[in-house]
C-alpha cells in the first residue's frame, strides 16, 4: 500500500501551522504522530494533497499539571499521557483509557489530540476525557478559542475543527474531590481493537448519595458521547442496585449504536447497559464515601 | 520533490534522499535493502514492521521516514547477527520461538524494548507487551518462554534450563 | 511418550531450526524480500461484480499511463483452463466474472503506485447475470443460475463416483460412503439424535502476503520465485495454464516462506506474471497480493454445512450414522472436491460405524473460491461430529469421555472404509487430555457472571495416497551433506526434520547436513507440503536416498579398504569394517586428487544418492467409498490423531468466552524433534482457537466486508491463556512404515479446538451452538434463546 504524493512543510511553530493550512485550504492536512491519517491515505479514505508535519515542532508534547487541571500538548502521544505520574495519580480513568490503546508501538508514536481529531466514536480515550468534562483550546486565524470536548464531536470523523485550526491542547480540569473513576471496555478480542462499547464514570459521594456523576460512551453513538439521562439517574440517589440498574437502563436510552462489522446494533446496546452498570459500581467503591 | 534526511540507523549516521511519501518500511527494504523488517497489514495492526526509534516501538509501515530525521532507528539488523546474536535472538532459537519467522522480526525488537523498561517482566506483562505483534503460527507460548529467558540471561540467572 | 528404543543421535533431540539464524536475524530471503535488476510491479484488477457478462473492457488510459508497461486481458494469454484435478479457471476472467474478486485486467508498471493508479484507470461495464451465494439455492435442480454452463465439458481427474450430476448444475464434486444399512440401524438404536452444524468461510491469513516474481525470457523459459508450498504443483499448473512443456519452466521456493496452511499450494497470480513478463518485454514482474486480496481472493476455507444423524445404543455404541455434507465452493473448484472427498472420511478415521451413509456435494456459487485450508475440511467435519458425540452422550446420559472411549478405533481395526488403521493412539489421546485437565473433578463453576465448563474433542486427519516423494542426498568433498528436495518448510520445520534423519541415517551430526533451496532445475519431484506428508513421505524419501549415498560409498571404499562393501558401515563419515572400527578410511579421503587437479571423486561423478519413496493406495469402490480386501486396506498414507480438552469461562452477560486451560494431544508415531512438535501442537491457540471463536470473513452478496487484519480478527498473546494452563501430550504409537517410525500430524492439530470449546459451553451454560466461530454476540443470543424457551414453558 504506497501512498500517493503530496507536498510536505514541516512548520517551526502552531501559528506556522495555521498558515501553512490556510495556504493550502482544500487539500491541506495536519500530520502528528499519522497512527490514524496514514491508515486512512492508504485506504483513499483521505487523500491530502499537502501534509503538514506537527512532529517536530519542540515543547509541543508536553502534560503538566497547573492548579487549574491538566494540560496535554498537541504532540503529546498516548504513552506520555500514559506514563504521566500527574495522570495515573489524578485522572486514573484516563490511565486506564489510554492503556487500552492499540499496542505500545501505536502509543509511542500517535498522539491523544491525533486520536480525538479523527472524530471516531470508538476511541478509548474520548469518553474518559469527556466524563472529565475536558475541553479543546484551538488556535487559527482569528485566535484561540476553547470548546468543550462534547461539543467537539460533531459526528462521524467530524469534529469541530474549522479551516485553518489547530488544536494546541486538550485541558483538564481538576476533578472533584474524592471522585471515583473507572473506564471499562468491550472488545472482542483482548488487545487490538477499538472498544465496541465503552463506559467512564467519575462519580462523587457525599454522605452516601451520588452528588455528581459524568457518564461517558464510546461505540454506542455517531460521536463518543455524554449518557445524560444516566447521570441523571443517579443525582442525589444511593447507589443501591435498583438505582444502578435504573442508571444502565437510562445510558441504553442515552445511546444509538449502529451495526458494523465488529457486532450489532442491538448486541451494542446490550453491552451498554452491563458495562455502564459495572462502571458506576466500581466508580462508586473507589470514591470517598 | 525528495528532501535531505539524516539520521541514526543502527548507531550509524546515514543519510537520505527521500520523498515525502516515503515510509519508514519502505525506507528501510527498498532503499536500504534492509528487508529484515516485514510487513503484513501495512495498517499498524500486526506489528510485522515494528522497529525501536530512540528506543521505543513503532509501526514503520505508518511513520513516515521524514519523521525520524535527528532521531535513531533501530532494526532487527542492528541489534546481533549469525556470528554475536543479542540474547533474545539467542533465546527465540534455543525455545523454538518461531516457526514461519515473519513475525520475528518486529516480535524481538518489541521484546527488546520490553526488557530495557522492565528487565523482569511477568508473564502477564510479556503478553501485554506483545500484544500487538501477531503471530498465525506458534500460539505464543514459545515466544513468551523465550522472552522470559532471554529476562533471565540479561540478569545474570538462567533457571529456564533447556530440554533435551 | 512411550520409551525411547535406542540412543540416538539426532532423532527426538530439540536440534535448532536449519533456518533459525536467517530468520531470528532477519537475513533470511522470503520471496517479498527479493528484488531483481529490471524489475516491475504488477496488480490486478478485479471484478466488482459476484457474477456479469463482461461487456466492455477499456484498457486505453492505463497503458496511456507513463511507468506502464503491459496491461493484458483474457485474450493476451493462452486460451487455457487450469485446477487441481476439475480443469475449470482462466488466468483472466474471459466472457464472464462469476465472484467479486476475480481478476479481469492485469497490469505491470515501474512501481506499485503507478500500477494501482493504471488500475484505476481502467473501464469495466458489466451486464449483471443473477448471483447465487447460499449453496441450497446453488444446489437446486433449478437454481438461480448456473455458474459454469459448460461444466459437463471440462476436463477432470476421476476419483471417485461421476463428479458432474446434471440434477445439480451447480455442484461439482459428489463422495459418497456406504456400509451397512443405516435405517435398518436407526431400528436398533436406543437414541436417536439430528443435528446441522456449520461453519463460516475463514482465510489463512499468512504473515507474508501471497508474493511470487515472474520472468518469461527471450528463450521462451519461465522462472518462478514464489512464496508457495508446492514447487511442483504450481510448475504443473504453470505448465498447463500457459500451455507450456514442464521443461521450460523453473519454479523457485526460498528457503523462508511466511506461512502457507494450505493457502499457498495452488497457482496464485505467477502464471498470470509470466504472461505480463512476456508482455512488458521479458522482464522480471513481482507481485505482491494486498492484504484484502491475501484474505479473500487467494482461496479461503470452505463453508461446510453439515446434517448428521446418530443411533446409539444406551450403552453409547454408535449403531448407525447418515451425514450430508453440502459444501460452498466459490466460484472455481480448486481443491473443492478433493477436500469433499477427504473430509468424507473424516468421521471413519476416529470411531467405528455399523452402519454409515454420507453425501457430499461441493457446489459452486458466485463467492471467493475455496482452497486446501489446514484440516482440507477435517476441521469442519470434526466441529459437527465432537460436537455431535457430545449431544449423542447427553440424549443417553452419559459421559463424554466414556461416548468416545465406547467408540474409538483401536490398533489394527478395519475401519468402517475397509482400511487398517495403523498407529491408533485414540485412547491414549483421550487419557492424557483428561487427565491433564482434571476431567472429573471439581471446578470453580461460577465467578460473578463467568459461568465455567469443561470439555473435550477428538479429531483426526488422513494423509493422501497415493504419495510420492524424490530425495537427493549429495555427501560433498568437506564431508557435509546436502539434501535436495522440493517440499517446502513454511514454518513447520520440515527441513530440520529431513536434517535429523539423514544425520540419524549417515550417523552424522545434524549441523553438517543442510538443505537446498527448492529449485525444480535441482530439487526432484515432490508432490507438495501439504496433507500433513512431509516428515512421512518426505522422510522416508531421504532415508532411502540416504541408503543409496551409503551404497556409493561403500562402492568405493571398498577397493580403499579391501573389504567387502557389503562388510562396511558408515558413522562420522568413517568408512569401516563391521566389526573393526580400526579398518576405516574418511569419505573425504575418498576425494583423491587424480591427475587432474582438484579433489574429486577419482572416478568421476558424485556421492549423489537419490530414491522416491511411492505409498500406493487400495482401489476404492466409488459406490461405496470403500476399499477391499487387497491385502493393502490403505486409502490413505497414513492418519494422524488429536485430542484436546479445555476448560472455558463463558460470560453469561456479554456471551464472551475465556479459553483457560487446554490441554492438547496428538499422536506422532516418533518425535523426530520434540520441541517442533510442541510448537506445532500449539496452533491449537492461534488458529483452533481463532477459527473457533473470532475468525470469520463477513460475506455480503458476495463482498467480503471485513478484509483487514482489525476486523478478520485472529488470536493475540492476551486471547491465549498463561502458558501454565497450556499442557502439550506427545503421544508416540509407532507407525510402521514411517521413517523411525515417524508421521505426519500437523493438521490434526487444530480440529478438536472448536468442538472441546463447543461442548464446554454447553457444560457450562447448557446452550450448544452449532455454528462457528462462536462468537460473544451469538452465543449471548443462544442465551437469550434458552432463557426464552424457558420462560415459554
Amino acid at each position: 500500500m504506497a501512498l500517493p504524493k503530496f507536498d510536505y512543510i514541516a512548520p517551526r511553530s502552531l501559528q506556522e501551522a495555521c498558515a501553512a493550512l490556510e495556504a493550502h485550504p482544500d487539500g491541506g492536512k495536519l500530520l502528528a504522530g499519522g497512527q490514524s491519517i496514514v491508515r486512512m491515505m492508504k485506504y483513499r479514505v483521505i487523500e491530502p494533497t499537502c501534509l503538514i508535519d506537527l512532529k517536530s515542532i519542540p515543547g509541543l508534547d508536553y502534560v503538566r499539571m497547573d492548579d487549574w487541571g491538566l494540560h496535554i500538548g498537541a504532540l503529546a502521544t498516548h504513552t506520555q499521557v500514559l506514563e504521566s505520574q500527574a495522570v495515573q495519580r489524578e485522572y486514573p480513568v484516563l490511565a486506564d483509557a489510554e492503556r487500552e490503546v492499540s499496542a505500545s508501538a501505536v502509543r509511542n508514536w500517535g498522539t491523544l489530540v491525533g486520536n480525538l481529531c479523527v472524530g471516531h466514536a470508538a476511541s478509548d480515550p474520548a469518553p474518559a476525557l469527556l466524563a472529565l468534562e475536558a475541553r479543546m483550546s484551538i488556535i487559527g486565524p482569528s485566535g484561540t478559542r476553547t470548546v468543550p470536548l462534547d461539543q467537539f464531536f460533531k459526528g462521524h470523523l467530524w469534529t469541530d475543527l474549522q479551516a485553518a485550526e489547530v488544536v494546541s491542547e486538550i485541558q483538564v480540569p481538576k476533578p472533584p474531590r474524592g471522585c471515583g473513576m473507572a473506564y471499562l471496555a468491550h472488545t472482542g478480542r483482548a488487545a487490538m481493537e477499538t472498544p465496541l462499547v465503552s463506559a467512564a464514570v467519575v462519580l462523587v459521594m457525599e454522605r452516601g448519595r451520588c452528588v455528581n456523576a459524568r457518564i461517558a460512551l464510546a461505540g454506542s453513538a455517531e460521536t463518543a458521547i455524554r449518557a445524560l439521562g444516566a447521570e441523571q439517574a443517579l443525582l442525589g440517589m444511593s447507589l443501591d442496585e435498583a438505582t444502578v440498574a435504573a442508571a444502565a437502563s437510562a445510558a441504553q436510552e442515552d445511546a444509538s449504536p449502529d451495526s458494523d462489522v465488529f457486532g450489532s446494533a442491538e448486541y451494542r446496546r446490550r453491552l451498554v447497559g452491563v458495562y455502564v452498570r459495572d462502571a458506576i459500581k466500581l466508580a462508586a467503591q473507589r470514591a470517598a464515601v | 520533490m525528495s528532501r535531505n534526511l539524516e539520521f541514526e540507523l543502527n548507531g550509524k549516521t546515514c543519510r537520505r534522499d527521500v520523498e515525502p511519501n516515503t515510509l519508514l518500511k519502505d525506507m528501510l527494504r527498498l532503499d536500504l535493502g534492509m528487508t529484515g523488517t516485514k510487513e503484513t497489514c501495512g495498517e499498524g495492526i500486526c506489528g510485522a514492521c515494528t522497529v525501536l526509534v530512540n528506543g521505543m516501538p513503532v509501526r514503520s509501515c505508518l511513520v513516515l521516514a521524514m519523521q525520524v530525521g535527528n532521531h535513531s532507528v533501530e532494526t532487527i539488523e542492528g541489534i546481533g547477527n549469525a556470528q554475536n546474536l543479542h540474547p533474545l535472538q539467542q533465546a527465540f532459537l534455543e525455545h523454538g520461538a518461531f516457526q514461519c519467522g515473519w513475525c520475528t522480526p518486529g516480535m524481538i525488537m518489541t521484546a527488546k524494548a520490553l526488557l530495557a523498561a522492565n528487565p523482569d517482566p511477568s508473564e502477564a506483562e510479556i503478553r501485554d507487551a506483545i500484544r500487538g505483534n501477531l503471530c498465525r503460527c506458534t500460539g505464543y507460548v514459545k515466544i513468551v518462554e523465550a522472552i522470559q529467558a532471554a529476562a533471565a540471561t540479561a540478569r545474570g540467572s538462567n533457571p529456564l534450563a533447556q530440554s533435551q | 511418550m512411550r520409551g525411547k528404543v535406542m540412543e540416538t543421535i539426532a532423532i527426538g533431540k530439540n536440534i535448532q531450526r536449519e533456518e533459525g539464524i536467517g530468520k531470528v536475524t532477519g537475513s533470511g530471503k522470503f520471496a517479498m524480500d527479493l528484488e531483481m535488476p529490471r524489475m516491475l510491479w504488477a496488480k490486478i484488477k478485479r471484478s466488482t461484480r459476484p457474477h456479469a457478462k463482461l461487456v466492455r473492457v477499456d484498457t486505453s488510459k492505463a497503458k496511456a499511463l507513463a511507468g506502464v508497461h503491459a496491461v493484458i486481458v483474457d485474450t493476451d494469454c493462452p486460451q487455457t483452463l487450469f485446477g487441481f484435478g476439475c480443469y475449470d479457471e482462466p488466468l483472466l476472467a474471459r466472457t464472464k466474472v462469476r465472484y467479486i474478486g476475480e481478476p479481469v485486467v492485469a497490469v505491470a508498471a515501474e512501481s506499485e503506485a503507478i500500477a494501482e493508479e493504471a488500475c484505476d484507470l481502467i473501464e469495466i461495464e458489466y451486464d449483471d447475470l443473477p448471483a447465487v451465494f447460499d449453496v441450497h439455492e446453488a444446489f437446486r435442480s433449478d437454481p438461480p443460475t448456473i455458474i459454469h454452463e459448460e461444466q459437463a465439458g471440462y476436463r477432470r481427474v476421476p476419483i471417485g463416483p461421476e463428479q458432474y450430476n446434471p440434477e445439480h448444475p451447480n455442484a461439482f464434486g459428489y463422495y459418497r460412503i456406504r456400509s451397512g444399512d443405516v435405517t435398518v440401524g436407526f431400528e436398533q438404536a436406543d437414541s436417536v439424535v439430528e443435528s446441522t452444524y456449520t461453519n463460516a468461510m475463514i482465510a489463512h491469513a499468512p504473515m507474508e502476503r501471497h508474493n511470487s516474481v515472474s520472468l518469461w525470457d527471450g528463450d521462451g523459459n519461465v522462472t518462478v520465485w514464489s512464496s508457495s508450498q508446492a514447487a511442483y504443483c504450481l510448475l504443473n499448473q504453470i505448465s498447463e495454464a500457459l500451455d507450456l512443456p514442464h521443461s521450460k519452466i523453473r519454479v523457485i521456493i526460498p528457503k523462508y516462506v511466511g506461512g502457507g496452511f494450505g493457502g499457498k499450494i495452488e497457482m496464485k497470480s505467477e502464471g498470470l506474471c509470466a504472461v505480463l513478463s512476456k508482455a512488458a518485454g521479458h522482464r522480471p514482474i513481482k507481485i505482491e497480493y494486498t492484504q484484502e486480496e491475501s484474505l479473500c481472493w487467494a482461496g479461503v476455507q470452505h463453508p461446510f454445512e453439515i446434517k448428521l444423524k446418530t443411533g446409539v445404543k444406551k450403552d453409547g455404541a454408535i449403531v448407525s450414522c447418515e451425514m450430508f455434507v453440502l459444501v460452498n465452493g466459490g466460484a472455481y473448484a480448486q481443491h473443492g472436491f478433493l477436500v469433499t472427498r477427504q473430509a468424507s472420511y473424516g468421521p471413519l478415521g476416529s470411531y467405528r460405524f455399523p452402519n454409515f451413509k454420507l453425501d457430499n456435494y461441493v457446489v459452486y456459487t458466485n463467492q471467493p473460491p475455496g482452497v486446501a485450508y489446514r484440516g482440507f475440511g477435517n476441521t469442519q467435519i470434526h466441529w459437527a461430529l465432537e460436537s455431535h458425540m457430545d449431544e449423542l452422550a447427553h440424549a443417553i446420559g452419559i459421559d463424554p469421555v466414556a461416548i468416545r472411549l465406547k467408540n474409538v478405533l483401536v490398533e489394527g481395526e478395519i475401519n468402517t472404509a475397509g482400511e487398517t488403521q495403523h498407529s491408533v493412539a485414540g485412547e491414549e489421546l483421550i487419557r492424557e487430555i483428561t487427565t491433564a485437565i482434571g476431567w472429573g473433578s471439581d471446578f470453580v463453576r461460577k465467578d460473578g457472571p463467568w459461568c465455567r465448563g469443561r470439555g473435550l474433542a477428538i479429531a483426526n486427519k488422513d494423509s493422501i495416497a497415493p504419495s510420492a516423494s524424490t530425495a537427493f542426498v549429495k555427501i560433498h568433498n568437506d564431508e557435509t551433506v546436502e539434501i535436495r528436495h522440493s517440499a517446502g518448510n513454511m514454518g513447520q520445520g520440515s527441513s530440520t526434520t529431513f536434517i535429523q534423519l539423514a544425520a540419524e541415517a549417515l550417523q552424522v551430526d545434524p549441523a553438517r547436513v543442510r538443505t537446498a533451496q527448492i529449485d525444480t532445475w535441482v530439487t526432484p519431484y515432490d508432490q507438495l507440503s501439504g496433507s500433513s506428508r512431509l516428515t512421512f513421505a518426505g522422510g522416508n524419501a531421504v532415508l532411502m536416498a540416504c541408503d543409496d549415498v551409503k551404497l556409493q560409498v561403500f562402492k568405493l571404499a571398498a577397493p580403499v579398504l579391501e573389504a567387502d562393501a557389503g562388510d562396511l558401515e558408515l558413522a562420522d563419515m568413517k568408512v569401516f569394517v563391521k566389526g573393526e572400527p580400526e579398518r576405516f578410511v574418511r569419505v573425504k579421503d575418498l576425494f583423491r586428487t587424480p591427475y587432474f587437479t582438484g579433489s574429486f571423486l577419482p572416478t568421476g561423478g558424485e556421492l549423489l544418492g537419490k530414491a522416491t519413496f511411492y505409498v500406493s493406495a487400495s482401489k476404492v469402490d466409488p459406490e461405496t467409498g470403500k476399499c477391499g480386501d487387497d491385502g493393502l486396506r490403505r486409502i490413505f498414507s497414513f492418519c494422524t490423531r488429536a485430542a484436546q480438552a479445555v476448560e472455558v469461562a463463558v460470560n453469561i452477560e456479554t456471551g464472551q468466552v475465556r479459553l483457560e486451560r487446554i490441554a492438547i494431544a496428538n499422536d506422532v508415531g516418533r518425535a523426530i524433534n520434540p520441541m517442533s512438535c510442541e510448537g506445532q501442537m500449539h496452533a491449537a491457540l492461534t488458529m483452533g482457537l481463532g477459527g473457533a471463536l473470532y475468525e470469520e470473513l463477513q460475506l455480503e452478496s458476495g463482498a467480503i466486508r471485513n478484509a483487514d487484519l482489525e476486523s478478520y480478527r485472529f488470536p493475540t498473546a492476551k486471547d491465549a491463556p498463561p502458558n501454565a494452563g497450556v499442557s502439550t501430550h506427545i503421544v508416540e504409537i509407532p507407525q510402521p512404515d514411517g521413517p523411525f517410525q515417524a508421521k505426519g500430524f500437523c493438521e490434526a492439530t487444530i480440529a478438536p479446538t472448536a468442538p472441546a470449546i463447543g461442548n464446554a459451553i454447553f457444560d457450562a451454560i447448557g446452550v450448544r451452538m452449532t455454528h462457528m466461530p462462536m462468537t460473544a454476540e451469538r452465543i449471548l443470543a443462544a442465551i437469550d434463546a434458552k432463557n426464552e424457551a424457558a420462560r415459554a414453558r
